[in-house]
């Protein structure tokens, strides 16, 4: 699964946050640069993070990237589990 | 011999760096930046897939450098080129102790041969520690990052630090206080990663951590104020 997510530095705040299949990454890279570029045009210009992850799931993304969620320490302990 | 994508020349991708360093990147300039970046994806997923079949671990997830990051990057010293950046596409894995760090990079050092190896737990990022390999697959270069548990969660730290006060502070920059809470707890967790045995189980009331994230809000708000 590929998440997309937009995320503030700024007010460290999840923005967006869409799912699409591994079978729809291209366009999910549209999606992304349409939006880049919407943000940079943009008194200030580009300040979000535009992040594209590709993850088994939303779990996993919670826990390796967690600064994107609500409180960026409330996962992240569990090392990688078996495949 | 440097990387960069099919549709372009290494001189075009290091002449869009020196674009996107001096800022205000055009249309064209980010859609040729994500074009580049996309190009990383399939070797990205090879790595992962190898990593996952060689350590018998799930890979937690794969990702492509971000503009904010790569544009930050290139603004330091040190990372001249575009075309050289080594860490465009990665993938990452976590284990518990210091001694499947190591196992699990030997395995892979054997598996890759022509991976390079960045040693960031004997020789230390301004508190940063992990194993890093830089592989080369389908003329990419893609990065592995091996972490303990610890210095994943000293990584989130440093993170929500940079988001906080600005990403100068994951290279020693910045307002001095919290550089240095930075280093003492990285100092802090590589003494706990070295107890043999390790620690059971450690969860984030244990680390300190939301007093640690209280603390950075509270140095913010003085700032602020």
């Amino acid at each position: 699964m590929i998440y997309y997510i937009e995320y503030s530095r700024e007010e460290q705040k999840l923005l967006s946050l869409l799912t699409y299949p591994e079978s729809d990454r291209a366009l999910a890279q549209a999606h992304a640069l349409k939006r880049e570029i919407e943000l940079s045009r943009l008194p200030g210009g580009l300040k979000l993070e535009i992040v594209m992850l590709e993850a088994d799931s939303e779990a996993t993304i919670r826990n390796t990237h967690s600064r994107y969620f609500d409180n960026p320490f409330s996962a992240g302990l569990s090392p990688s589990i078996p495949a | 011999m440097k990387s960069a994508s099919p549709t372009f020349s290494n001189n075009q991708i290091d002449k869009l760096g020196e674009r996107l360093k001096a800022g205000n990147p055009s249309d064209d300039d980010l859609t040729m930046l994500s074009t580049y970046r996309n190009g990383f994806a399939d070797a990205a997923k090879a790595v992962a897939d190898t990593v996952r079949e060689i350590s018998g671990l799930v890979v937690t997830a794969r990702s492509l450098k971000t503009t904010l990051s790569i544009v930050a990057k290139l603004k330091r010293d040190g990372v001249k080129q575009l075309s050289s950046m080594q860490d465009i596409g990665g993938c990452r894995v976590t284990v518990v102790t210091l001694i499947e760090q190591d196992k699990l990079v030997e395995k892979l050092t054997i598996a890759l041969p022509d991976a390079k190896l960045y040693d960031r737990v004997a020789k230390p990022s301004h508190g940063y520690r992990a194993k890093h390999l830089v592989v080369k697959t389908k003329g990419k270069r893609i990065e592995i990052q091996v972490r303990t548990r610890l210095q994943h969660q000293w990584a989130l730290l440093s993170e929500n630090a940079a988001d906080l006060f600005g990403q100068e502070i994951k290279y020693g920059l910045g307002d001095l206080r919290v550089v240095q809470v930075l280093a003492e707890v990285s100092e802090s967790f590589k003494k706990r990663d070295e107890l043999n045995p390790p620690l059971p189980f450690l969860d984030s009331v244990e680390l300190g951590f939301e007093n640690l994230r209280q603390r950075f809000l509270r140095m913010k708000n003085d700032l602020l104020h």
